[in-house]
């Protein structure tokens, strides 16, 4: 094969591959939006579930799903960046920052249900908060701490070195060119990394098995008790008897529309920060 | 900054053209003076030629030493080294025409056979042609005791000078029909003289050179020559010169 | 140029990185409102000390510093000396422009806004400072673009960003926003080494009128520029001082060899 068949033979190649894995999210998607989008209205998301989880509507998981995203964007968002910011401005020995990602590395590899385990020993019984929502978002918040801190590091590493010189040269502390400069720089790449973690967080289902979240409810989601859609997902699909088809899917539309919805939200957030200061 | 190399080859030509010019100049000196010491001037179109391709040098070397400076911005030593160059040219091509002058007076001087100052002439001539010669010498070596030197051989020179002065007008006054002749052997005593002052001059420029001293004005004598000022280097001023590197 | 005040007295400065002693018992004086050029061969400390003025050099980690920095008679490393204080009082423009990727005016306001107005001194005799008001801030930030002759270039877009702004006036920006907070000392670490020659003569000259308000330290690689523009010149190699004269003097007879060779171009 000459070198020209082998290009063209390579480039076919690769669109074949992009082809195949875009294909597959449409037919993900259109096959859920075809089999579910008929579940789909106003007294579904509204109403809460009712004969078992086989009619009604979903509106706890939903609001359990969102509380759920809620906390765990107050708890990890600034715990993992300013972990980052610590890590990248403030802390110069080498010894500590290659232990630091060690740590992070082996802790983004932990597969989700030891995440639920440790949030059931640790949270749950050790520290006693008991099952419910502080203790799944607190479980959640770790898992998906790793990821928040790594993208926030790259971001922060990202911001040029002469930026930061040039602020000190004016006289500014470490903590004012941080928050005046390097942070607002580095501020979609740390937004990109809070998008990916929440999004995670609301599509895990093993941490809330363990740490709180239960099979059905009558009222709105309270601390020690609340629905969350992954789940609901789940045991619908399952556990339960005779829940129509049309439902499940249903759910999984729903699930899929926020999860978007949000990135979406999040997405022209960054890109307004973008704009703001191009460089 | 253009290419060192190229920097390097321009000085290293303008040094040659300069000796060439300076050895021109002293030949012109040597051919004058024998045609009027040994009256055998058929050196005389030699003179005149070496006079003409002196004058055509000097114009050669002054727009090499221009392109130098605007090409390369010569600093420190290279600084000094072109702008001696640029301005002991004309020096040599003062030379150069002082002995075409000398040889013009020839053919005035024919009645020679009473005048008792040829001695002094031909000995007048002998100094100025080695004074030449020197600061020819101390110009290519970079020599710049050899250049202080001559300050005190032009005083001779000087000496002779005012003698020979004396004893013609003393000749003159006795005969007038001596006069012409006599006007004309004071002439080529003045540009013997006068030539002995360029090789000063050209000695100052090298000690310059050498040294970056300039002759303090206060010591420039106006007829009998000049004495330089203290060897001693002086301190720069201002700044100040820091610890050597030798000593530690 | 005989009446000379010192402004900086730096005596036995030695920097070393790990196990490399980049600066040698360097000792010099820099004299007030003057500009005072520093010239050497790459790698040959220049950088290094005049980051030692303003402590830029804190910043890195595995650096030590040992010597005194006398400004005004305070020793600048003193144990009790605020380093954001001196800092202010002397500024630094890099090699490369480096302007935020904000507005013009935010680039200039945001050092003034940080520190405040003078507002007398406290018990310890250091200076207090308030807040300072959006008018002062705002003609505060005229008057620096406009000493760093910049104005008529700008007044028009200050909102805009400044990375619209060509190199050279990027570098007056930078030089704009070094002035705000009225430092009494300015330095420029090879300041035109990225920009075209038009532009590194607005910039000389600029250089030449700040000398009337400020002491000026120059660290540059070019030696016509040390020549053109600076009243003494400080020439090192290899970490030592070698020598540090009047430039006149330095480019016309230098006392040392080292220095002789260096400027005539043959060093190595």
């Amino acid at each position: 094969m000459n070198r020209r068949q082998k290009e063209l033979f390579y480039f076919f190649l690769f669109r074949v591959c992009a082809l195949t894995v875009a294909g597959f999210l449409v037919i993900l998607v259109g096959y859920i939006l075809i089999n579910g989008i008929g579940a789909i209205n106003w007294a579904f998301l509204t109403e809460y579930p009712r004969k078992n989880n086989t009619a009604g509507g979903i509106f706890p998981a939903i609001l359990g799903t969102l509380y759920l995203m809620a906390l765990v964007t107050l708890i990890a968002v600034p715990l993992g960046v300013f972990t980052a910011v610590y890590v990248t401005e403030y802390q110069r020995d080498s010894w500590w920052k290659s232990l630091l990602r060690i740590v992070i590395h082996n802790l983004a590899g932990v597969p989700s249900i030891v995440y639920g385990l440790l949030g059931l020993g640790l949270f749950v019984f050790a520290l006693g908060m008991g099952f419910g929502l502080v203790a799944s978002a607190l479980t959640l918040s770790l898992l998906v701490l790793p990821l928040i801190i790594t993208a926030s590091r790259e971001a922060l590493h990202a911001v040029p070195q002469s930026l930061r010189e040039a602020s000190f040269a004016l006289g500014a502390t470490k903590w004012q060119t941080v928050r005046h400069h390097v942070l607002p720089y580095a501020m979609p790449g740390v937004l990109t990394g809070i998008i990916l973690s929440v999004s995670r967080a609301a599509g895990e289902t093993a941490p809330i098995l363990l740490t709180g979240v239960v099979y059905t409810m009558v009222g709105p989601p309270r601390l020690d008790a609340f629905m969350a859609l992954p789940y609901h997902l789940f045991t619908i699909a399952t556990q339960t008897a005779n829940a129509p088809q049309q439902v499940q899917y249903g759910t999984a539309l729903v699930l899929l529309i926020m999860v978007v919805g949000i990135n979406l939200g999040a997405i022209t957030m960054r890109n307004r920060y973008r704009e703001k200061y191009k460089w | 900054m253009t290419s060192r190399i190229v920097f390097q080859q321009e000085m290293e030509e303008l040094n040659e053209e300069v000796t060439q010019m300076a050895n021109l100049a002293r030949e012109a000196i040597v051919d004058a003076v024998e045609c009027i010491v040994e009256r055998d001037c058929s050196r005389r179109p030699e003179v005149e030629r070496l006079d003409r391709e002196i004058y055509r040098l000097e114009q050669v070397i002054e727009k090499r030493c221009l392109d130098v400076i605007a090409l390369h911005t010569p600093v420190a030593s290279d600084l000094r080294t072109v702008s001696t160059c640029l301005k002991i040219i004309t020096d040599l091509n003062r030379i150069g025409r002082y002995a075409s002058d000398i040889v013009e007076v020839y053919d005035h001087l024919d009645s020679f056979s009473d005048f008792r100052n040829d001695v002094n002439i031909s000995y007048m001539g002998e100094l100025v042609v080695a004074m030449v010669a020197d600061a020819t010498r101390s110009f290519t070596d970079r020599d710049a005791e050899l250049a202080r030197e001559l300050f005190e051989r032009d005083d001779e020179v000087d000496r002779l000078y005012e003698v020979n002065f004396r004893t013609v007008l003393t000749y003159m006054m006795e005969d007038p029909r001596r006069i012409t002749v006599g006007t004309n052997w004071i002439l080529v005593s003045r540009y013997l003289e006068r030539i002995a002052d360029h090789s000063c001059n050209i000695g100052e420029r090298v000690v310059y050179m050498v040294t970056a001293e300039r002759m303090d004005p206060k010591d420039r004598k106006h007829k009998n020559g000049h004495l330089p000022k203290a060897t001693e280097a002086q301190p720069p001023q201002g700044g100040y010169a820091t610890h050597d590197l030798e000593d530690k | 140029m005989v009446e000379m005040t010192t402004k900086i007295s730096i005596k036995d400065l030695n920097v070393r990185f790990d196990n490399n002693h980049a600066l040698k018992n360097v000792s010099i004086d820099i004299p007030e409102k003057e500009i005072t050029a520093i010239i050497g061969p790459s790698g040959c400390g220049k950088s290094t000390f005049i980051r030692c003025i303003n402590r830029m050099n804190d910043i890195i980690p595995n650096c030590r510093v040992e010597g005194k920095v006398i400004v005004d008679g305070k020793d600048l490393y003193d144990r009790d000396m605020d380093v954001v204080e001196v800092r202010r009082r002397i500024g630094m423009v890099f090699q490369k422009p480096n302007p935020f990727p904000k507005s013009i005016h935010e680039n200039v306001a945001f050092a003034p806004r940080l520190h405040g107005m003078e507002d007398g001194v406290d018990e310890k005799g250091r200076a207090k400072h308030r807040k300072i008001s959006k008018g002062e801030l705002d003609s505060l930030v005229e008057w620096s673009i406009r000493r760093a002759a910049l104005w008529d270039e700008v007044q028009d877009r200050m909102k805009k960003s400044a990375y619209e702004l060509s190199g050279g006036q990027q570098q007056r920006l930078c030089i704009a926003r070094a002035l705000a907070v009225k430092p009494e000392i300015v330095l420029f670490d090879e300041p035109c080494s990225a920009l075209d020659p038009i532009a590194t003569a607005k910039i000389e000259d600029l250089l030449v009128d700040l000398k009337k308000d400020y002491t000026v330290v120059i660290v540059t690689h070019n030696m016509q520029q040390a020549a053109r523009v600076a009243d003494r010149t400080a020439y090192f190699y290899l970490g030592e001082l070698i020598e540090f004269g009047d430039t006149e003097q330095m480019f016309e007879k230098p006392a040392q060899k080292l220095t002789e060779q260096y400027i005539t171009g043959r060093m190595g």
